[in-house]
This record gives structure tokens, sequence and C-alpha cells, in this order.
């Protein structure tokens, strides 16, 4: 496997040549500073950018083109990452030894089309599309309360602050603020996309004449965007703020638990490398404390777990079960953090947590969509490469799991409470 | 060992079968540095009913065994094996359907090490009353975890319509059911499926095939276990007509969701194999139906659904075809499905480009150890044996496409729905 990144006048190329796989990933992504308006702009804008363009006006040639092309349909996707919105348009080609090589620069055409030929007349897209967008939206947040636990883990993390913060913000935006974006807005939102972010292209798979796939990019691909982008990580600055607790009643057979907690003040090879091997040591594995002693000792759980958002600085807990459990499993929630905090727990659980996150490490190259992934992440994040990461992990003592510990704290808690 | 092909050349699958009736399947990979394990015992849910090894009478199993089984498999004189798999940083899971039970492991490194204490954990039973009992609130609460998911609901009442007597209970059982487990069935149900003649193995990645092999035929767990033993079980035999045309409930929805089936025989054209005939009633379905179609065209445009998918349905020579979603809109959604199943339009360019799709999809499968690891089992499963898509899809014909569909009815039908709460009607 070889990495190549081309620095071009508005914007990177990163290559990943590699010969193991039969397909190629291309993908083009937008980072920009997030806000609330500018996700829900942005969810519409994927749909709308992948629905149709000038040149295909229906959703119907789209699929027939990437079909001929031996293509999966072209996929957009816009998520908050930290204090950042990164929105991505990839598509998957089939490896070239299968077909024509000019099939390559065709699907990358067709992105192109997509992208910068969308379906807008007026500075405001296509009426018609627009509506069925922001419709889609709509239904979206009203299914999202069919997802019990992400819906608990939302109202968590609204409770656990009283301000506005970019944590908070989620893919669901309320009803009413979507009811507010216009087309004009939709068009304008776009617009800044393209001139405002921090773009970057990928390609991955075996690519057998790079210097051609360079120069066709640098002639298709012209942008005049200048941007200036906030520090990815959000950090947190209310230890002092108590502990929130909120019960919600519900016809669900069995509650579902969100709990939120905050890390304060972390260096900055905690946030990469401690925390999360903290988190795989208290819910993160099959061997934590939560999986252990909630599911396997107790038996009053059939998931218990916990995970960890790099860039939001948040370990978020989640669980189901009857509703006469609630206190046990809090207070076990509370006992294993009090265990890892006292340094009570094995050398082999430590290791089990670093041998757990290091192998997760090494999956980087098992497609070339996570290759993609992985490269544009070391872009945004300034992370090392998989060596280094690897080393540190290594690094990492008891002593470093005690002193987050320190670090840590429980914000909220939201319990979806059976009513039955 | 006999070489098979997936996707032509592209992909060597060797194949052999032991002297105690263990089939084996390699699909080995040098471009990817994981390799997975599959271990399968030809029992699911749907089996209920069976005669165990040397004994000559029908016993029942409570509902939810096999699922039950799943869950204590990994439990061994020292403990969770699973833990034993953490520390050799390896990755497991298993997972329990109405057909089969499927265990794996993916690692990348000490394979021999970790294939052999996969194949000990698999045929070294070891069933301890305490932590069946422990086991029963686990499944309990898994089981709660289900009752909360409208999609769970709503696959309740679609078997429910489809299916006369098949697929009529629950993979994991109920509370009460799974009350009754204890070690003795457990025991026998382990010792009369288990057997190495009724469980395969299928391995794909990082893996030398011979070295695979050879771990295999001298793993010591394996030679104890009893084999070859005729494995008797009640077969539910499956009526062709829907149970019903229309089924409701509600559930925890906010937008109500619904599906409409289509049941067949797969023998039911006599020229056709079964393959062939699955293949073509999904080829039209995507045609009709799938992304891309006039039909959904017109169901997003007029706002008719807010989203849908075609899902299938198996059990025996019994095939089902349907389309699933969510629409305030119900009645129109079935109408507009009608209509376009009384007036098909079909054409030969809509014809290749699905033949050119499901090529794409089976050369991007290679890429992906579990995809590969699946479609092997999927096709041992569902054929009874391993066939190369490809081969199935290289004997693929417009003409006789054309044939099928013009013969092809859409009266054996059922349509469900599952509504908030508050709306049942």
């Amino acid at each position: 496997m070889n990495y190549k990144k081309i620095k071009c006048d508005n914007y990177n190329i990163h290559l990943i040549n590699n010969k193991k796989y039969h397909n190629i990933s291309f993908a083009v992504y937008f980072a920009d500073n997030i806000s609330k308006e500018k996700l829900a702009y942005h969810n519409v804008l994927v749909n709308i950018l992948t629905t149709a363009s000038k040149k295909y006006d229906t959703r119907s040639k789209i699929v027939k083109k990437t079909q001929d092309l031996y293509s999966i349909s072209p996929y957009a996707v816009t998520l908050r990452c930290g204090n950042l919105l990164v929105t991505k348009f990839s598509i998957s080609i089939l490896n070239s030894k299968y077909l024509d090589k000019k099939i390559i620069k065709e699907n990358i055409l067709l992105i192109k089309e997509l992208l910068l030929n969308p379906l807008v007349e007026d500075e405001k897209f296509n009426d018609k599309y627009f509506d069925l967008a922001l419709n889609q939206e709509i239904k979206k947040t009203e299914r999202f309360k069919e997802f019990f636990m992400t819906y608990a883990t939302i109202k968590a993390l609204n409770l656990s602050s009283d301000k506005e913060e970019n944590y908070k913000i989620s893919k669901y935006i309320p009803i009413d603020m979507l009811k507010k974006l216009t087309n004009k807005g939709l068009y304008k939102s776009y617009k800044e996309m393209l001139n405002n972010s921090k773009i970057d292209f990928c390609i991955s798979g075996n690519l057998s004449n790079e210097q051609e796939l360079i120069e066709f990019i640098k002639k298709e691909f012209k942008f005049t965007n200048k941007y200036l982008l906030n520090e990815v990580f959000i950090n947190h600055y209310d230890k002092d703020n108590e502990m929130k607790i909120q019960f919600e009643k519900s016809d669900v057979e069995q509650s579902k638990l969100a709990l939120v907690i905050k890390a304060y003040d972390l260096t900055d090879f905690e946030r990469r490398y401690v925390a999360a091997i903290y988190n795989g040591l208290f819910g993160g594995n099959s061997t934590s404390f939560l999986n252990s002693i909630v599911r396997e000792e107790n038996a009053i759980s059939y998931s218990t777990y916990s995970y960890y958002n790099r860039s939001d600085n948040i370990i978020i807990v989640n669980g189901g079960f009857s509703k006469k459990n609630y206190e046990i499993v809090k207070n076990i929630i509370y006992e294993s953090m009090d265990r890892i905090a006292k340094g009570k727990f094995t050398k082999k659980m430590l290791l089990n947590a670093k041998k757990s996150f290091i192998n997760d490490l090494l999956n980087y190259d098992e497609s070339n969509s996570s290759l993609i992934s992985f490269f544009y992440g070391k872009e945004i994040f300034k992370g090392p490469d998989v060596k280094e990461r690897i080393d540190n992990v290594k690094k990492i003592t008891k002593q470093d799991i005690i002193n987050i510990s320190k670090k840590l704290k429980i914000a909220s808690i939201y319990n979806l409470e059976s009513d039955l | 060992m006999i070489k098979l092909t997936y996707f032509g050349e592209e992909q060597i699958v060797y194949y052999e079968k032991l002297d105690n009736g263990l089939e084996i399947f390699i699909a080995p990979n040098k471009m990817v540095n994981s390799y997975r394990v599959d271990l399968v015992a030809k029992l699911g849910a749907s089996v209920t009913e069976f005669i165990p090894v040397k004994e000559k009478e029908y016993i029942k199993m409570p509902l939810g065994t096999a699922h039950f089984l799943e869950h204590k498999l990994f439990d061994t004189k020292d403990g969770d094996a699973t833990f034993l798999f953490d520390d050799a940083g390896v990755v497991t899971n298993a997972s329990t359907n109405y057909y089969y039970t499927n265990y794996f492991i993916e690692g990348k490194k000490q394979f021999k090490k970790n294939l052999n204490l996969f194949l000990d954990v698999f045929y070294t039973p070891y069933f301890e009353k305490d932590r069946i009992e422990n086991e029963k609130g686990i499944i309990g609460e898994e089981i709660d975890m289900y009752i909360d998911d409208p999609d769970w609901v709503l696959y309740r009442i679609e078997k429910e319509s489809v299916f006369n007597k098949a697929l009529k209970d629950e993979v994991a059982g109920t509370r009460e059911t799974i009350s009754e487990i204890n070690a003795d069935i457990l025991e026998k149900v382990y010792n009369t499926f288990y057997q190495p003649s009724n469980t395969f193995l299928v391995i794909s990645g990082k893996v030398n095939p011979k070295e695979a092999l050879d771990i295999i035929k001298s793993n010591e767990s394996i030679k104890k276990r009893m084999s070859n033993y005729p494995v008797i079980f009640k077969k539910i035999h499956e009526d062709l007509p829907v149970n019903r045309e229309y089924g409701a409930g509600t559930g925890l929805v906010v937008i109500p969701k619904l599906s409409y089936y289509f049941k067949y025989d797969v023998n039911e054209f006599k020229f056709l194999s079964p393959e062939k005939f699955k293949a073509y009633l999904n080829i039209l379905f995507y045609i009709l139906f799938g992304d891309g179609s006039d039909f959904s065209e017109k169901i997003h445009e007029e706002k008719i659904a807010n989203y849908f998918y075609i899902d299938t349905m198996y059990y025996e020579n019994i095939y089902i075809i349907g389309i699933c979603g969510e629409s305030e809109y119900a009645d129109i959604f079935k109408d507009e499905i009608d209509k376009t199943l009384e007036n098909l339009q079909i054409n030969k360019d809509d014809f290749e480009r699905e033949i050119k799709v499901r090529n794409s999809i089976i050369i991007r499968e290679l890429d992906n150890i579990s995809d590969v690891s699946y479609s092997i089992i999927r096709s041992i499963i569902n054929r009874g044996k391993y066939i190369d898509d490809k081969e199935i899809l290289d004997s693929l014909k417009y003409e006789e496409f054309l044939d099928v569909i013009n013969k092809l009815s859409f009266d054996n039908k059922a349509f469900n729905l599952l509504l908030p709460k508050e709306k049942k009607s």
C-alpha cells in the first residue's frame, strides 16, 4: 500500500494505492465549523444532491447510470465531528481489471455532475425536490422516537448542560427548526459548503496511473474556497455543575438508560489513547466491568455497555433492563468507576482493553472505505500513523488509568422507564 | 481437497469431507490480514421435536432451546471461553435463526492456537446447572429488548399472515418456555445436532488451506465426538396458501410500518431449478420495485411512503418475496404495488442491468471475508450444497425470464400493518 497526499491549489488529494481489493473507493469531503442550522441544511443537501442534477433530473436516472457503470449508487452523508461538520460524497467503483479503464473517470464525472451541476434555478433548488427532501428530514425526526436507546441518549446529552453546546447537536433536527428552512437558504448553504470548507479528495484502490488521475481531478474540480476551521475536539468547562437525573415514563417493555460522563482537562495523550483504554476496561469490551458484572454476574441485562466519543470528550453508558433493576445497574456503574479509580483491576483486564483497541486499529486497511476513513481521520484529527498509535497504547500504565479517572464526572442520567 | 470456485476463478474454495462427516470449506485470501472461522450447526428454532441419538422416542424441546444452547456453548470448566478469546485478541460471536446456529471467530494472529481453541470449545460442551439458571435472566432481558423493537413486532405479524404452520414460534422463545430448559435437554440436543456430521466449518481470509485442514484433522475434541448418527426431527409441512391476506397489530411506532408479501413454491415450474426460480423472482422485484424503478420514483415523488425495501423469507420449498416500508397511506401504497404487478413493464435493458448489479455485488463480496463466509453458509443451508452464485447468474436468460413472469401469479399474498398504539383500527 502506498499513500500520497497531493496539495493542490484549494484542496488535497489523498491517493491510497493498493492492490488488495476488487473495487476503488472515491470520496470528496467538505469540513466546516458546526452549527445546528448548518447541519439541518446539510441533511437536506446530501439528499437533494443525490436525487437529481441538471443532466440526470430524476433519482431513477442517477441509479440507472451508476448501475450501467457497475457501481453502487453515489452516497452522501453529513455528520458532526466534534466542533466540525463533515459532509462526504462517495462512490464505489468496480476494479478496472474487470472493466474499461475509462470507467473510473466516468464515475468521478458522475460525482462532479451531482456535486457541481445541481438542479438549480434562480439561486434555489428545484422546488419539488426541496419539498421532498425536507419532508424526509421531518419524518426522520418523527421516527427517531422509535429508537429508544438513541432517544434516551440524546435526552441525556441535552440534560447534561443548560447551555447551547456543540456536543448536544444531534443529526435529528427539531421539527420546528426544520420547518423554518427555506429553499433559498439551502442554496446559500450549498454555496457556503463549496466556498467555506476544507476540501479533501480521497481515492483508494488499484490505481494504475496515479499521475493521470491527479491531473484529471485537478482539471475537473476547481474551487475558490477559503476556510478557518475551529479546533475539532470539544472541551468541557462545567466540572462544578451538579449531576442531573431525569426519568420519563414510556410504554417500553424494558427501561432504557443513558448516562453521560464528561472528561475534563485531558492531555492530548489521554484524549487519544488513555480514555479509550479506560472505556474498554469500564464498559467497552466483553471482559469489561459493566459486561462482567451487569450481564454475566447479575444476569439483569442482555446489553449494558459504554462507548467513548473522542471528539466530544464524552463517555456514554447505555443499558436495557427491567424497571426494578434500575438502582442495581446504576450502583454497578458507580462502583465500577470507583474500582477503576482505586486501581482495583487486574493487569490482564488492562491488557485485554489494550489488545482490543490495537486490534481495532489494525483493521484500518480491511477495506478501501476503511483506508479512506483512516487517512481522512488522520488529516482532520492530526493523528500519527498506526505504528505510533500502537506504541502509545502499549505505554499506558495502571497509573494513567487511575489518573484519568479523576478527570471524569457523571454529568447526567436519563432513564426511559417502563410504565407497564 | 476438492477445488470449487467462487465467482469463477476469482476465489478458490477448497472442500473436504472428513470420515466423521464434518464438511470443511476453505476460501483463502492472501490480500487480507485477518482470518475468519465459522462453525455452523444445522439446528435452528424451527426444530421443536426430535429423537435424541441412541434413543427411540421423539421428545419435545422447549421453545428457544437452540438459541439457549448458542448462549451456553462457550461455557467451559474454566469459565466463559469468550474471555480466552479476548485474551488472544480474537473477536467471537454467535447467532441463531430458524435454520441454523452459527458461531465465528475472527483474528489476525495465532491461527493454529485459536482454531484449536475454537474447535475444543465447540466440540466439548459443558452444561452447569447454576450457569444455566443465570443465563435465563440474560435471555429474558434479550426477549424484552426484542419486544420494544417495532421491526420485530411487525415480523411476528408477517409470519402469522404468511405461514400456516411453520416459523410460528420465536427464535429466543419466551420467558416461560426458557424456564423449562435444563442441562439434560441441552445435552440431548447437543449430542444429536452438534455431531460433526451435522455441522460444517467455513474458513476464509489469511489462511493456508493445507495447514488448516491438518489442524482440524488432528484436533482431539473432534475425534472424541460421536458422529454419523442419523439426525431425526419432525419437519413441519408448510402449505402453499397464505394463512391470511391481511394482518395488523400495534406497536411502539410513530409512523405505520407495512409489508406486502407474495408466497411461492420454488418447484412451481418443472422446467426451472429452485435456484433459477428464486433468481428470476428477485430480478423481477428489483426491476419493478428497486431503487431506480418507476414505482420508486412515483412513491417518493407523491410522498406515498417514507422509505421501502425488498425483503425475502424462506422455509423448505417455500419462498416469499415482498416489499416492506413505512407509510401513512398504506392503502395507496398497496394499490400501487398491485397496479405495478397487474401491468408488468419489463425490457431487456432492465434485465441486463440487474444481472450487471448482481455480478458486481458478488465481486465486491470477495473483498470481505465475512461476506464470503456468509455466502458459503447461505448456499449450504438454502441449497443443501455449495453452488457458485455466478453459475446461477450465467444460466439466466431473458427469454426464459419472460416466460416465467408471464406464468407467474401474484394472488397468494399477505398485507401487514403495524400501527401506532393509539391508532389501532
